[in-house]
Formats: structure tokens, C-alpha cells, sequence
């Protein structure tokens, strides 16, 4: 996506920016100006959202809703090099969140906004609470992880897929051993890469398990079969798409929006 | 932020680009070796593993004011992890060329929120000494040889000051150097001014220096 440096990217920057984590996280806290919806999936690694949310975009498509998906780490800017950190292991916890942070803001100001300005649904796949999650387990300072992250806005919806760790454990050794950050092996909690995982994720699912209050997660059960959990979702995510069209009049569909390429 | 507590020292130079810091540094480190003490050298944007990132997306003008802060931030982080500090805890004098006012000034002038900067740097470590290099935007530009060298960013191009480059420049330097003279009242540093001869900022510079030395 090419992207212009005109005064008004630069301004909407300067907006997101003043966020002032004083107050609780005003964007966090209130509804977004955008014609488009926002939808999110949280949960921990192995807890199926991705696969969810593949298939819930599928569904979308096939019903000609203009939607689009973003996964963590995936901005031109910088997942080449968090790739990179990872595999050589040498990230600390704060150039981890900052990293990520960076990556976040370059996708919010580069595709997520400009989508949802366009009336698109955006789908994402882990959005700031993740790194609520993850950096808080690392033991950065929540209150510091929390500013990072305040020029964020409000999704529409946040699902959160709640699993046992043992049972996530059991669906990523299926096809792969756990990597090294997804295990905290960093954190040095143990040499067994299993054991480190169970240790670590257990930290994030109780920090994802302080955030449902606060930010109103939608909770699944995410031992039950996909396609119950696709359908629990689809309800959902159905009614938040029709409470949208109320609000801005009515959803563009493919055929009135011309091509975008995001 | 935390305060030093290794047995080595860190001292930072800041000041906008083109105010001489570089060569005062330079100086300084000969004569920390000279006098039998262990030095090491750093400097903003030089981190192994981000730099060269960071270089790109400079040269794309890719980045945002808030990715621009992040990023940074993200540089500085790592290159404490693995340089600074190390080096601190061997007991070395670590000078850094660019370091956390330098991220407060730049940031704050593209627009960001003085307490969401301050908040980003929590993780880093106060300098034991912050020498703060004054100047003027003429007098930088000499030094600087051509404005041809100055980057899109360092030229403040992306705030939208002027389509003209030495403009941008200019009015860019202008209002970081106010922005460093607010940032007096928090963080304490000595000031030199450029327009001193070398030698005799560089006396300045040993005698605050030798008082910090163990």
C-alpha cells in the first residue's frame, strides 16, 4: 500500500498520538468515528481463532461484504525484522513490545483506518490487547505497555477464545514444536520448551482473563467443534454488521465501492 | 527511568544535527584513553538488528510521526540491552551521540504528546552527565557542509514546514532547539555552545567529565 505524506495523514497522526493514557485510554473507551466495522480475535497461541477468523472472512466474502484481514506482525515496516529478532532470539521484552507497537501503528495508520474510513469490515487477527497479554507476562510494566499502545481505537467487537493451555499445547504439537517467544523461553521459566510453554501461556491467559471486564470481550468456548464455534461467531458477528448499517445508513457492498487494493 | 548504578559511566551528547557533537566526542574518547580509562562510543539509530529498518523507511518516507517515535524508541531499547549496559557493567565510559532528549525534541515537534514520549523511554537509563549542544540553523548548516546532506526526515520534510528544503530545515532545528530549552527544566544538562572554539568546549567538557570519573 503506498503511502502519501500529505498534512492530513500527518494530522490524523498528531490526533492519535495525544492520546493521553491520563485517562484511561480514551480511544479504547469510546466509539470509533469510522463507517466501517472493526472485528477482533484474541486467545491464546493454539486457541483456533486464526482458523476462525479465516473462515468467518470466507463467509463474508462469499456474501459480498467489503471485507478485509490483518494478522499481527504483518506491516511492510518492520515484521521482517520482529521475524528476524525471533529466530536469532535475541529480542529483550521492551524492543519485543516496542517493536510490535511499531508494527501495530503502521498497520492502524496504514490500512486498518483508512479501510474502516472506507466502510469496510476490518477483521484482525490480535489487535493491542495481545500485547497487553504478552508484554504484561514478560513483565514490562502495565501501566508503560498500556501508553505504547494508547493511540489505538475501539473495535466494534473483541472475541476472545478461551482454552486450556494443555489443550492449546496439544493442537500446535500437531503440526509443529512450539517457537521460541510463543514458548516465553526467554523469560528462562524452564529448559524444557513444553514445559516453558505451559508456564508462559498460563501467564498470558490469566492476564487475557483481567482484560474480559474491562474491555467487554465476547468470551467462546474454544474446545468446542469449529464449525459450532463458527456459528456462534457468525450470530455475532451478524448483528454487529447489522447495528453498523444502522448507524451509517447502509454497508457498501463490492459492487459500489471501486477496486481497492489494501 | 531508572538512575546508573554500574560501576561505568554514561554520558550523552545531544544537540540538533550539525552542532559538533561528533567531534567533541571524538576528542573526548582519545583523551579517556589516553588518561588510561576504558571508552566506548554509540550513537541513536545503531542497533545491529533495526538500523538498517529504520534507514529504509526513511528512504521509502514511510514513516508516520507515531511509528517514527515507536521505532526509535524500539532502537533505543535495544541498543541498551545489548551495549550500553554491558558496557556499563564492565565499567566502562559509554559517550552516546543522540539519546533520549534528542527522542523528546524530535517527537514533540512532529506532534506527539510530551507525556506519551516520556512515558514510551520509562524502560531507559538517565545519563550520568547530558551535555546539550547549542547552535544556531546557519551556523549547523555550515558544519553540515550542504544541505543536500541533510535526509527527508532530519529536515523535519514530513511535518509539512516547507516544500523547500533548507526552509523545512531551518524552521525544523528552530523549534527543536526550543523544544531542548524546555527540556532544562526536567532533565538537568550542560550547555556548550558551538560557536566557542573546539578546544575550549572540549576543556568544558573533561573538567564536568573528570568529576564523574571513578
Amino acid at each position: 500500500m503506498v503511502k502519501l505524506f500529505s498534512e492530513s495523514s500527518v494530522y490524523e497522526s498528531k490526533k492519535l498520538a495525544n492520546a493521553k493514557p491520563d485517562q484511561k485510554l480514551p480511544r479504547f473507551m469510546q466509539e470509533h468515528p469510522y463507517a466501517g466495522k472493526l472485528i477482533v480475535v484474541e486467545g491464546i497461541d493454539g486457541s483456533g481463532k486464526s482458523t476462525q477468523l479465516k473462515i468467518l472472512y470466507n463467509f463474508l466474502k462469499s456474501k459480498s461484504y467489503p471485507v478485509i484481514l490483518t494478522e499481527w506482525n504483518s506491516s511492510k515496516l518492520v515484521s521482517k525484522v520482529i521475524k528476524k529478532g525471533k529466530k536469532k532470539e535475541q529480542l529483550g521484552p521492551e524492543t519485543f513490545s516496542l517493536l510490535h507497537a511499531t508494527d501495530f501503528a503502521d498497520r492502524l495508520e496504514g490500512t486498518i483506518i483508512p479501510a474502516l474510513k472506507a466502510g469496510l469490515i476490518v477483521l484482525a487477527d490480535r489487535y493491542a490487547y495481545t500485547a497487553f497479554a504478552r508484554d504484561i507476562a514478560r513483565n514490562c510494566n502495565s501501566r508503560w505497555v498500556r501508553n505504547g499502545y494508547s493511540f489505538s481505537i475501539k473495535p466494534d467487537a473483541v472475541f476472545y477464545f478461551k482454552v486450556p493451555v494443555k489443550l492449546a499445547l496439544d493442537r500446535i504439537s500437531l503440526t509443529r514444536t512450539p517457537k521460541y517467544y510463543e514458548s516465553g523461553m526467554d523469560m528462562k521459566l524452564s529448559k524444557d520448551p513444553l514445559e516453558s510453554f505451559v508456564l508462559f501461556q498460563s501467564k498470558v491467559l490469566s492476564e487475557y482473563e483481567k482484560m474480559v471486564k474491562e474491555f467487554s470481550f465476547i468470551p467462546i468456548n474454544a474446545t468446542l467443534p469449529i464449525h459450532e464455534q463458527q456459528k456462534l461467531l457468525r450470530e455475532d458477528v451478524m448483528l454487529i454488521l447489522k447495528k453498523k448499517a444502522k448507524a451509517c445508513e447502509k454497508i457498501p457492498t463490492r459492487e459500489n465501492l471501486l477496486p481497492l487494493k489494501v | 527511568m531508572r538512575k546508573n548504578t554500574y560501576p561505568g559511566k554514561l554520558i550523552a551528547f545531544e544537540g540538533v544535527d550539525g552542532s559538533g557533537k561528533g567531534v567533541q566526542i571524538n576528542l573526548l574518547m582519545d583523551w579517556l584513553q589516553v588518561e588510561g580509562y576504558g571508552a566506548v562510543q554509540t550513537k541513536r539509530k545503531n542497533s545491529k538488528l533495526i538500523a538498517q529498518t529504520i534507514q529504509n523507511a526513511k528512504n521509502n518516507r514511510s514513516l508516520s510521526p507515531i511509528t517514527y517515535s515507536l521505532i526509535h524508541a524500539a532502537d533505543t531499547s535495544d541498543i541498551l540491552a545489548k551495549n550500553i549496559i554491558p558496557a556499563l557493567q564492565a565499567g566502562f565510559i559509554v559517550l552516546i551521540n543522540k539519546y533520549i532528549l534528542t527522542s523528546f525534541a524530535r517527537d514533540v515537534v512532529r506532534g506527539s504528546e510530551h507525556y506519551w514520549v516520556r512515558q514510551l523511554y520509562d524502560f531507559a537509563m538517565l545519563p550520568d552527565i547530558t551535555f546539550y549542544f547549542k547552535t544556531t540553523p546557519e551556523r549547523s548548516l555550515e558544519n553540515l557542509g550542504s544541505i543536500s546532506n541533510v535526509d527527508f526526515y532530519d529536515a523535519g520534510m514530513d511535518i509539512g514546514f516547507s516544500p523547500q528544503l533548507e526552509k523545512s530545515f531551518t524552521m525544523f532545528q528552530s523549534q527543536l532547539t526550543g523544544q531542548f530549552e524546555l527540556l532544562h527544566a526536567d532533565f538537568k544538562f550542560i550547555t556548550i555552545n558551538s560557536f566557542d572554539p573546539v578546544q575550549q568546549q572540549q576543556q568544558l567538557i573533561r573538567k564536568v567529565v573528570k568529576g564523574v570519573l571513578p
